[in-house]
């Protein structure tokens, strides 16, 4: 390979450390960065405690490791499958169009190039992984090999899946996607029906996962999952032999294929930096979709000292991007709908004995009890993936603060529409839901459409001031999604703290207030007044944290 | 020294550069203007070897860019516009980095001249994220003027440029020419492009509408007066032509 390739290789590793480093200069840095390492090493801890503490009873292990060997290889296929769908074409960053296309180097040293260097980004997943790899494993180095295995396989297909894209026509390639896109659907869809239909033992998803011919399909993945279930070294040696050939002959055919793939390449990562723009505007995951043609417009509002103004204009916004949002309720209810299906079928019971919403004459399988929480819930998801707020509005935070208006009123007209928004979605959940339930605990149902949007503007606030104390970016150059995952289980982390004095406090009266009153219409009174007055101090810390935000930092 | 025949480029259903001809000499620097979506970065990175033409041929330096495309690249340098640099490498390193890609041999010294007359010396332990606007432009211009090529093409070089800035990079072009390197400068500062360019080519949706040296472009022009400015000659050449101005301005997909 040529030697500037490689010394690109090499530096840009030291020079993501260097980066690290430099930013967690400072006292925010090191606050930051503290936060993060406590928050890893939790997660590694309890991870690893809990490999170190599993059952080893032989029979048990035998059994899970029988049930991957069936599953595993099917699933891998599929998520291949996935993988390679969803390339349009291999992916360069913008430095490297710009540097790297017009260098003298061929076709096949970009392509080994880029493979190398998506692998060097995919190192850290890897020992992620790894750790969560830990408790299903056969070994701590099965499970070690098996996910450096496994990304390198994952890589090695994206990359092949783009180099087969880039040979065809635009249309022909849009055509055949669709057609995988169908075709990995039925899989998918074929999968969660016949685990529905299957018995309590999954009896029949089982017999038609050992059929001959998909048994025969995913004979490629097996030995990946052998890797992995290792349980000596020598079945390692021999599983992990197997497999670096699998991936040895893919990156030989791609090396081979030699296809043209810059034009190709060039749009694809437009389109990806077009992406990761809006969510770097966004702050969120988001900004992922691109805006709708949608055009309508929302009357005028009263002025409310200028915050009205603010919340028409965000107001806008969320009315543009209700495709996005539509999308994103969507995605939610994905992984919801399966499990309520095989939560009917296998006639789940509740605490009683009885079926969820039989108990209370319903018998769709909810119950007002158990979709209240549900609901709750959303409060924490939808306000980590949707932000029509601060966090929205990075790149023009210059001209709110030029705005001749109190940054408390600037805090809460940048509130009030995301509130608004997750209120009326979580409203409209409950309206659909109603009707599936049996019996109404009405003061219960009182209570959470009158709480609701008190939660919803505080744990918007929240979210908020830690945006704003800890401004973040999506750099459009990081082809790595590690940094920007790091930041949403860190903010995470903080929220679900600081959410969690916030209950807790709010705990506290609710249940010296059920102790002297015993009654839910009191309690939720107090829990409703408690949040009202939670809300006046928490937009103040927005508005604190605005105030000191610094617009001359690039962040 | 660069040859470009019967050169197109279509992207899908739309025509970016349509059967465009020229030559650049060495020692020659042509300055390519044109309205928004005329075609301008389109021909420079199907020189550059970046995208592929749909027919014609582009010569560099006497090597087809489409079946010789090493031989070729090793002989010239792009500033793209709005040049992306590698975010986690310092200025330094992508010195070094560009020298290892084109084995440039004792690259050191020609590296701290560049780092000197840009004015990059204080800021070359810096990362890339950490410059600004003007400061990327200008390592951009240092890195493609490291390997000495024969051909530069240039996209907007001077955006976000400080007045010492485009006087170096002025400096650096003419004195390059000198040496006997073709340059293509693609601008839209015609006023600040104009004396530096011996020859214009003014393009206009993908075709050309006018080539050769400001004498010449207004000797055919006719309707002008001798000391009439490039900017004037722009506004001849580009509303004078027919048909009105396009909507959907062809560009890369």
């Amino acid at each position: 390979m040529n030697r500037g390739l490689l010394y690109l290789l090499r530096v840009e590793s030291v020079g993501t450390f260097r980066v690290l480093r430099r930013r967690l200069r400072g006292v925010k840095g090191v606050v930051v960065g503290s936060g993060f390492a406590l928050f890893v090493t939790a997660i590694l801890g309890q991870r690893i405690l809990e490999t170190l503490t599993r059952d080893t009873d032989e029979e048990a292990l035998r059994q899970t490791a029988d049930s991957l060997r069936i599953w595993g290889p099917p699933a891998l296929l599929l998520g291949l499958l996935i993988c390679g769908v969803s390339t349009r074409s291999l992916y360069f960053k913008p430095a490297e169009i710009d540097f790297l296309f017009p260098a003298p180097v061929s076709r096949r040293q970009l392509v080994a190039f880029n493979v190398l260097s998506r692998m060097r980004v995919q190192t850290l997943s890897t020992l992620w992984c790894w750790v969560f790899f830990l408790s299903w494993s056969g070994s701590w180095y099965g499970a070690l090999v098996g996910a450096f295995l496994l990304f390198t396989l994952i890589q090695l297909t994206i990359q092949a899946s783009g180099l087969l894209f880039s040979t065809l026509s635009e249309t022909l390639g849009k055509r055949l996607r669709i057609v995988a896109w169908i075709v990995v659907g039925a899989l998918a869809g074929g999968a969660v029906l016949a685990m529905v239909a299957s018995t309590p033992e999954l009896g029949e998803i089982t017999d038609l996962i050992r059929h001959p011919v998909i048994r025969g399909v995913s004979i490629v993945t097996r030995p990946f999952v052998e890797v992995f279930l290792s349980t000596s070294p020598g079945t390692l040696l021999l599983w992990g032999s197997i497999s670096a050939a699998l991936l040895v002959a893919e990156f030989l055919l791609i090396l081979l294929t030699d296809a043209a793939f810059s034009e190709r390449s060039i749009a694809a990562g437009r389109e990806v930096q077009a992406r990761l723009r809006r969510m770097r505007s966004d702050g969120s995951t988001m900004g992922a979709s691109s805006p709708g043609s949608v055009r309508w417009s929302l009357p005028g509002v009263p002025r409310l000292g200028g915050a009205g103004v603010l919340a028409w204009r965000q107001g806008l916004e969320i009315l543009r991007n209700l495709r996005s949002i539509f999308t994103m309720l969507l995605l939610g209810l994905i992984p919801v709908v399966p499990l309520w299906m095989v939560r009917r079928r296998f006639n789940v019971t509740d605490d009683q004995g009885l079926p969820p919403g039989e108990a209370l004459g319903g018998n769709s399988g909810i119950s007002i009890e158990t979709a209240v929480p549900l609901v709750v819930l959303m409060t924490i998801m939808f306000t980590q993936n949707t932000a029509f707020d601060f966090r929205r509005d990075l790149d023009r935070m210059v001209t709110f603060k030029t705005l001749p208006l109190r940054s408390s009123i600037i805090a809460a007209g940048q509130i009030l529409p995301m509130t608004g928004l997750l209120t009326a979605v979580q409203y409209l959940v409950i309206a659909v839901l109603v009707p599936l339930c049996g019996e109404i605990h009405v003061t219960l149902l009182v209570t959470t459409l009158i709480g609701l949007p008190l939660l919803n503007w505080n744990v918007i606030a929240l979210d908020n001031a830690v945006f704003l104390f800890f401004p973040y970016r999506i750099n459009p150059q990081d082809t790595s999604n590690v940094p920007f995952m790091g930041r949403v289980m860190l903010t995470m982390f903080f929220k679900m703290t600081a959410l969690g004095v916030l209950v807790g406090i709010g705990a506290v009266f609710g249940t010296i207030t059920w102790m002297a009153s015993e009654s839910v219409l009191v309690t939720g009174a107090v829990a409703a007044i408690y949040l009202l007055t939670v809300t006046y101090p928490a937009t103040l810390l927005v508005a604190l944290a605005f105030r000191r935000f610094d617009v001359s930092r690039d962040l | 020294m660069i040859l470009v025949r019967n050169y197109s480029k279509a992207y899908g259903e739309r025509q970016a550069v349509d059967d465009l001809s020229f030559v650049v000499e060495g020692g020659t620097i042509l300055g390519l203007v044109g309205p928004n979506g005329a075609g301008k970065t389109t021909t420079l990175r199907s020189l550059a070897g970046i995208l592929p033409p749909s027919s014609g041929t582009l010569v560099i330096a006497g090597h087809d860019i489409a079946r010789k495309p090493i031989e070729a690249k090793r002989r010239l340098a792009l500033v793209p516009d709005d040049p992306s640099l590698f975010s986690s490498l310092t200025v330094r390193e992508h010195l070094e980095f560009v020298a290892r890609i084109y084995d440039v041999d004792s690259w050191q010294d020609r590296a701290a001249v560049w780092v000197e007359r840009l004015e990059l010396t204080e800021h070359e332990k810096k990362l890339a994220d950490e410059l600004s606007r003007g400061m990327r432009q200008k390592v951009a211009v240092a890195c493609a003027l490291l390997h000495n090529p024969d051909v530069l093409l240039l996209d907007e070089p001077l955006t976000g440029l400080d007045p010492r800035g485009i006087r170096t990079v002025y400096d650096a072009l003419r004195q390059r020419a000198a040496d006997g390197a073709a340059v293509i400068l693609s601008s839209h500062l015609l006023g600040q492009i104009e004396p530096l360019c011996g020859r214009f080519l003014i393009l206009r949706r993908g075709k050309k509408l006018v080539e050769g040296s400001k004498e010449e472009i207004l000797d055919r022009l006719g309707s002008l007066q001798d000391d009439a400015s490039l900017e004037e000659i722009f506004f001849e050449a580009t509303e004078g032509a027919e048909g009105p101005p396009r909507g959907d301005e062809a560009r890369e997909p």
